[in-house]
């Protein structure tokens, strides 16, 4: 009896945990612990779950795992294995989607350990696309005559013609730093701004025009607003003086871009330059500089936009971000001295900016009915009507 | 960018959440059936309303303070007092725009949106008396790193909705369709939270990178796993209770953080 009890508990033992025992342990499974160590940042762990999951030919996500065993190793703290496993998954599984990020981390390693050389290859254009070259003009041989001799120290002709912006003289073609990156390979934008920003604030000279040309020639606005915020971060004279160039050069919403990000992280001379780029910019990127120069709650500046710009809109704007800018007096000389086409405005303007006390006058004296129409109704939404 | 200069204004969300008046609420209505792209903004709003009636109010601000609530609220609404429209601020792409205004109004509800119409932004103290006749005053910028805290509170504000959508999500009852578009957005916030995360390490704010870098993990989790069954929701829900994500997120965007 004891025995047939035996055996039916082996049996049932064996048929309830028969597939358990016969599956492989860990593929996917594995590979969910080591995120789970991962979230709790117990990176020995994962990097011993990551490596069991990397070597195991049937885990189904190996390039995923590839790439979470480098972040692993980078956060315990030893850079040199993340490398070598960011080169393992480029050279394993080189179309992964896990490739992308594995190289921002190369470029953040290599900015750690101040690996320039690494960074200039990343950061590198890639060489423009060969021409095609016209058919040189046949040229009969000459039958009898000798092999006219080489000249001894004339240079080669290059097969292709030099890259518009890329030449020896400015800055040579950076060589391939083996080690850490065994495959040769062209980085797109956006990882070349991430080395461009690990390398502007030591060579600022050679960084800016590669950001200017980003911004200059991209058509993804995106990477452009990129370019421009590395730029505008980096704190250098020269870079904001780039900015203002693509505020005033680049297309219409990269100019945009740059008034923004100058009015965000402009100096002392913002002001200045906000002004210049108005001076000859498009409906759309003036009213940016309107918002910019109402971040910067500079009235001054405001007033002269709101006197002088002949577009109403625009015009209205400016006179309305003063009031979000609390610029009381100035609306108050507007109202009396400005266009009376503009008197809606400014009673915007000044409901905003919670003059009660213009409000009120307006309200009582002003000619225009719908003008003091308006002005009640801004003070009934202050409560004071 | 676009053409059409209704989708340039607040209309669209002043008529979805039903605060055009009666006139301006026919006029939108005629002109949404002329114009894809508004009726596309519209959309968006609905499914972001639909995708945040699930969610409980972990972000809504601590009680008594909501100063940078009413802020970003009257970021969201600054226009409508204008009687010409004013572009926003963070406006990376129409959708995402239309997500940040409409996360911040459903949060903050319709009484709410009221009182900021009636509240606008204090008034700033500089430049309050500068005259007209005065010449331009060269101001003392603005700090670049406020401002960069500033911009990281946006980025933040922004990948709020992806984190919220992941975190309360039912992991019995999602499919894999149902968050593709957390996973979508996700992807297309990678790029600038890695940016910002850097940029922060550069300079020193360490909360603010380990944020960013939190946020970074489960973008990069959701965007680009292969998987997007159960267990993988459940995980990256996990990923975010550990890291204390959303608490995170939201000291940060109040400003107290950073």
């Amino acid at each position: 009896m004891n025995i047939k009890c035996f055996a039916a508990a082996l049996l049932a033992i064996a048929f309830t945990a028969g597939p358990a025992l016969a599956a492989p342990p860990g593929d996917s499974q594995r590979l969910g612990r080591a995120k789970d160590y991962i979230a709790d940042e117990q990176w020995a762990h994962a990097i011993a779950e990551l490596k069991a999951a990397v070597n195991d030919p049937k885990e189904p996500s190996r390039d995923e795992a590839l790439f979470w065993l480098a972040h692993s190793e980078y956060q315990a703290g030893d850079p040199a294995a993340a490398i070598e496993t960011v080169a393992r998954l480029e050279r394993d599984f080189p179309s992964s989607r896990w490739v992308r990020p594995a190289r921002s981390l190369r470029v953040e390693i290599a900015e750690r350990l101040r690996r320039d050389d690494v960074l200039w290859y990343v950061a590198t254009p890639p060489p423009p696309p060969p021409p095609s070259l016209p058919m040189p003009p046949r040229v009969p041989t000459p039958v009898a005559q000798p092999p006219s001799p080489a000249p001894a120290a004339a240079p080669l002709a290059p097969a292709t013609p030099a890259p518009p912006r890329w030449t020896p003289e400015a800055a040579p073609l950076p060589e391939q730093p083996r080690a850490w990156i065994p495959a040769p390979f062209h980085a797109d934008t956006d990882l070349r701004i991430e080395a461009l920003s690990s390398l502007i604030r030591d060579h600022p000279d050679r960084v800016i025009p590669l950001l200017k040309d980003i911004a200059l020639d991209n058509d993804d606005v995106s990477e452009a607003r990129r370019a421009i915020f590395v730029l505008a971060q980096s704190g250098q004279p020269a870079a904001r003086r780039t900015i203002v160039d693509l505020a005033r050069e680049a297309t219409e919403t990269v100019r945009i871009a740059a008034v923004r990000e100058l009015g965000r992280f402009g100096g002392d001379e913002v002001t200045h330059q906000l002004l210049r780029v108005y001076a000859d910019a498009t409906p759309r990127v003036k009213r940016e500089v309107v918002i910019s120069l109402g971040d910067h709650a500079d009235a001054a500046a405001l007033v002269r936009i709101a006197r002088t710009e002949s577009d109403a809109t625009l015009r209205d704007t400016a006179i309305i971000t003063l009031g979000r800018a609390g610029a009381r007096e100035p609306l108050r000389t507007l109202y009396a001295d400005g266009p009376r086409d503009a008197r809606h405005a400014v009673v915007t303007a000044l409901f905003s900016a919670r003059d009660v006390e213009e409000l009120t006058r307006i309200a009582n004296t002003d000619p225009d009915p719908a003008v003091r129409r308006d002005a009640r109704e801004r003070l009934r939404l202050l409560g004071r009507r | 960018m676009t053409a059409c200069d209704w989708f340039d204004s607040p209309r669209v969300a002043l008529y979805f959440y039903g605060e055009l008046d009666p006139a301006e609420r026919e006029r939108m209505a005629a002109h949404l059936r002329e114009c894809a792209e508004c009726r596309q903004a519209l959309e968006d709003l609905r499914v972001v309303r639909e995708a945040l009636a699930r969610q409980p109010r972990v972000d809504a601000p601590p009680a008594g303070d909501w100063s940078g609530f009413m802020r970003r609220l009257e970021l969201a609404t600054s226009a409508t007092t204008a009687s010409a429209p004013v572009s926003h601020r963070s406006r990376p792409t129409p959708v995402a725009a239309w997500i940040a205004i409409a996360a911040t109004l459903v949060l903050a509800a319709g009484g709410v949106l009221f009182v900021a119409r009636a509240r606008p932004t204090p008034a700033a103290p500089v430049a309050a008396r500068t005259t007209v006749t005065a010449p331009p005053v060269s101001r003392p910028s603005v700090p670049a790193e406020a401002a960069f805290k500033t911009l990281s509170e946006q980025h933040l504000e922004r990948s709020k909705l992806v984190v919220l959508g992941l975190a309360t999500r039912d992991p019995e009852t999602t499919r894999p369709a149902d968050w593709a578009y957390e996973r979508t957005l996700a992807g297309s916030l990678l790029t600038d939270t890695r940016l910002y995360r850097r940029a922060a390490q550069d300079r020193g704010l360490t909360n603010v990178a380990r944020v960013m870098g939190d946020l970074e993990v489960v973008l990069l989790e959701t965007s680009l796993s292969d998987h997007a069954d159960r267990e993988s929701l459940e995980r990256v829900q996990r990923l975010i209770r550990r890291r204390d994500l959303l608490v995170k997120m939201r000291v940060m965007g109040e400003g107290s953080g950073l």
